[in-house]
């Protein structure tokens, strides 16, 4: 193999493919934590896998001689990141298992291992498919990737819930204290509605992936998920399972309405849970929006805020990380709490962010 | 040890179906499978709906989290449920300025929520000193009792070889099934008193009857772990083929790997019953396959090991060999030196044959 690309048309590409591999060591199959580089047709082709995601870029090159090798993500990588800009040349030597990738004042000989030894990438036959703008992806994902369980004990709960029908798209992440919800309008010609879980490493990996002004193409089996980003595939498996029953935890009427500047109380929270970070007080009447926080020995914290209100009074408990996370990721200058007890979960909604929903189970404030 | 509440499997068991569920439960003891079993029954009592499960049980390791995490998730109000189920993992693990502030916390707990601290066996005073400061890290008595005022401190004690029949068959009856007397008896024998072990292949063995509603003996004999069963067999081989010193050899090998004298007399004897059955109906002219039909053994194997064996023995050589292993049941209930016994008991046997 010989090819000769450009540095910057391979060095996002390459980081890309890094992020699917694992860590050398990390796998029991060592050959994962390599990237499978191919080259043929002035194209060359990488790919990553971990065996649960695999991704795969194509860039066009210059090929002087097709071939493929295998070389470690990591280190490839990190070579790639630091060689001075301008043209790169890769050239394999012995049978394809070492490499040389050199400009005209740097050079690296690389041992690789044969490109027939890497996974097979993965073809989904008999899927359903639709398209929707990047943008509007990236940010359903944002929205809720930050509130996935880290729990591996939790299977269910460590991807994001995709539900489809024919008019509608929802992605719903929680980790069992707070939920995420936003939902999409969209018009595809899906027989039956769809739902699956889809790995948190996946969603990721796509974000990173999306540019604002590309559309993505999702294609989906009954075991798999593919994204197809402009010249970048990925494929991941789906979690199995059964994603919990979480709109009968929406409450379906409130008693008290905040509406509040976003910003006020995103600061306020960070400043209050200064001296607690496991539980603020929001203490609500008509008179003032108060948030406070106790934290015995060392002393306490309050700040009020400019609010509007209807309903009745209510004091209720919520651990801040999460009551800041939520507001981190609505848009809009102007926010509505929504609450019904102070033991029951409360809704944080946005009028300027209205597909968006986020709810957090309240704490004991005694 | 007394705390305000020390319970046991059964009295927690019997408290919970009364609907009594306390604010903090601290499990301590080697029984896995029964802290497992517990778990799953407040689940279920808390829990009828499953969706509810999702937003109100957590499980922390110990070794990784800290005070402050754990309080979080007590002090969260449950969604949908009316407890919150927190389970900590290795509690005993958790560094002592930590436990210090849950204990803080245990002094008043959230009712709304149900603390269970997972720990390993609860080791004395003297054996907690004994070992490195890094490995004391068991709950203290004073912290016992500090969980009891609120909670309860809950031992799950192995169990002694006399409650396992009892055991095995509630375990059987839980999953629909009747297991007959002597197949519990003897599975007890083959596996011991770990509930966990004994739990697992009566999962085997509930598997392998299907719809049938009785596991018998025979059941237990084909199901019974390979490696296990083969062990104990070898050395009836071993001593009805009056090879003494394979015997002796395999005997020391299964009590190395922690075999009870008694279990390898019970086979031994069971054994010996068998061939003094086979010995009789073969002489009164009952046909082989009928023999083996009567005496329920449907392995080739055994079968074929019984009557080869039963031409070794005369019938005055079975009757001193039943009266040596009598010898041995009631010594072996009575002395210390049980190795010993059994050793003569192998030599013994010889002897009677001779």
């Amino acid at each position: 193999m010989k090819i000769t690309v450009d540095k910057e048309n391979i060095v996002k590409e390459i980081q890309l493919v890094q992020g699917v591999a694992p860590l050398e060591g990390k796998s029991t199959i060592s050959i994962l934590s390599n990237v499978l580089i191919e080259s043929s047709d002035d194209k060359l082709i990488m790919t990553a896998s971990d065996l649960e995601i695999n991704l795969r870029c194509e860039i066009g090159v210059n090929v002087v001689e097709p071939g493929s090798i295998t070389l470690s993500a990591k280190r490839l990588s990190d070579i790639i990141r630091e060689m001075p800009l301008g043209e790169i040349t890769f050239e394999t030597k012995e049978e394809g298992n070492k490499i040389n990738i050199y400009t005209p004042t740097a050079l690296f000989h690389l041992f690789g291992q044969p490109g027939e030894d890497f996974p097979q990438f993965p073809q989904l036959t008999d899927s359903q498919s639709f398209s929707l703008p990047a943008s509007i992806f990236k940010e359903m994902i944002r929205k809720t990737v930050f509130a996935v369980s880290r729990d591996e004990l939790r299977p269910t709960l460590q991807g994001i819930f995709l539900s489809l029908s024919e008019k509608n798209m929802e992605m719903v992440a929680t980790d069992g204290h707070r939920l995420s919800i936003i939902t999409q309008d969209i018009d595809i010609n899906f027989k039956t509605p769809v739902k699956l879980i889809i790995p948190t490493k996946a969603m990721e990996g796509l974000s990173r992936i999306l540019e604002e002004e590309e559309s993505v193409k999702v294609d989906i089996t009954g075991r798999e998920i593919g994204f197809t980003v402009g010249n970048i595939r990925l494929i991941s498996r789906l979690i199995e399972g059964e994603f919990p029953n979480y709109k009968g935890f929406i409450p379906a009427e409130y008693r008290t309405k905040v509406k509040v500047n976003r910003d006020d109380l995103l600061d306020a929270c960070r400043r209050v849970s200064l001296l607690n970070s496991t539980i603020i007080k929001f203490s609500i009447s008509k008179d003032n929006f108060v948030i406070n926080s106790i934290a015995s020995e060392i002393g306490d914290a309050r700040e009020e805020l400019e609010f509007n209100m209807e309903g009745k009074d209510m004091e209720i408990g919520f651990k801040p990380g999460y009551v800041i996370d939520g507001l981190k990721n609505m848009r809009g200058d102007e926010v509505d709490i929504t609450l019904v007890s102070s033991e029951t979960s409360g809704v944080i909604t946005s009028p300027q962010d209205e597909r968006y929903t986020y709810l957090i189970m309240p704490m004991r404030i005694e | 040890m007394s705390y305000q509440r020390n319970l046991g499997y059964e009295d927690i068991i019997f408290r919970l179906d009364k609907g009594e569920i306390l604010p903090v439960y601290l499990f301590l003891g080697e029984e896995e499978a029964d802290k497992t079993r517990v778990l799953q029954k407040l689940k279920t009592i808390l829990f009828p709906d499953r969706s509810a499960l999702a937003f109100n049980y957590d499980v922390l390791d110990g070794e990784k989290q800290d005070a402050a995490a754990i309080l979080s998730l007590c002090l969260t109000l449950p969604q949908m449920a009316s407890k919150r189920l927190v389970v900590v993992k290795e509690a005993n693990a958790l560094p002592k300025p930590e436990k210090k502030k849950l204990l803080s916390y245990l002094k008043s707990p959230s009712p709304t929520t149900c603390l269970i601290l997972w720990a390993k066996k609860q080791e004395t005073d003297a054996e907690r000193k004994a070992k490195s400061k890094t490995e004391a890290k068991q709950f203290t008595e004073a912290e016992c009792q500090t969980i009891s005022q609120t909670g309860a401190v809950v031992t799950f004690w192995a169990m002694w070889e006399n409650q396992v029949q009892a055991y095995v068959t509630k375990l059987c009856q839980d999953q629909g099934k009747k297991i007959a007397s002597q197949a519990a008896l003897l599975l007890g024998q083959l596996i011991g008193t770990s509930r966990q072990a004994l739990a697992a292949e009566v999962e085997k063995l509930v598997t392998f009857t299907g719809t049938r509603k009785t596991i018998n003996v025979q059941d237990v004999e084909e199901v019974i772990s390979p490696g296990e069963a083969d062990s104990i067999f070898d050395l009836i081989d071993s001593v009805g083929q009056r090879e003494t010193t394979t015997a002796l050899k395999r005997f020391n090998q299964l009590r190395d790997r922690g075999e009870s004298p008694v279990k390898i007399l019970f086979m031994i004897t069971r054994h010996f019953r068998l061939l003094w059955q086979a010995g009789l109906m073969l002489a009164q002219g009952v046909p082989m396959l009928e023999v083996a039909s009567r005496l329920k053994i449907r392995s080739k194997k055994q079968i074929t090991r019984i009557f080869q064996q039963t031409k070794l023995f005369t019938e005055k050589q079975l009757l001193n060999a039943f009266k040596t292993l009598l010898d041995t049941d009631l010594a072996l209930k009575s002395e210390e030196a049980s190795d010993l016994r059994m050793e003569l008991l192998i030599l013994g046997l010889r002897k009677d044959f001779s």
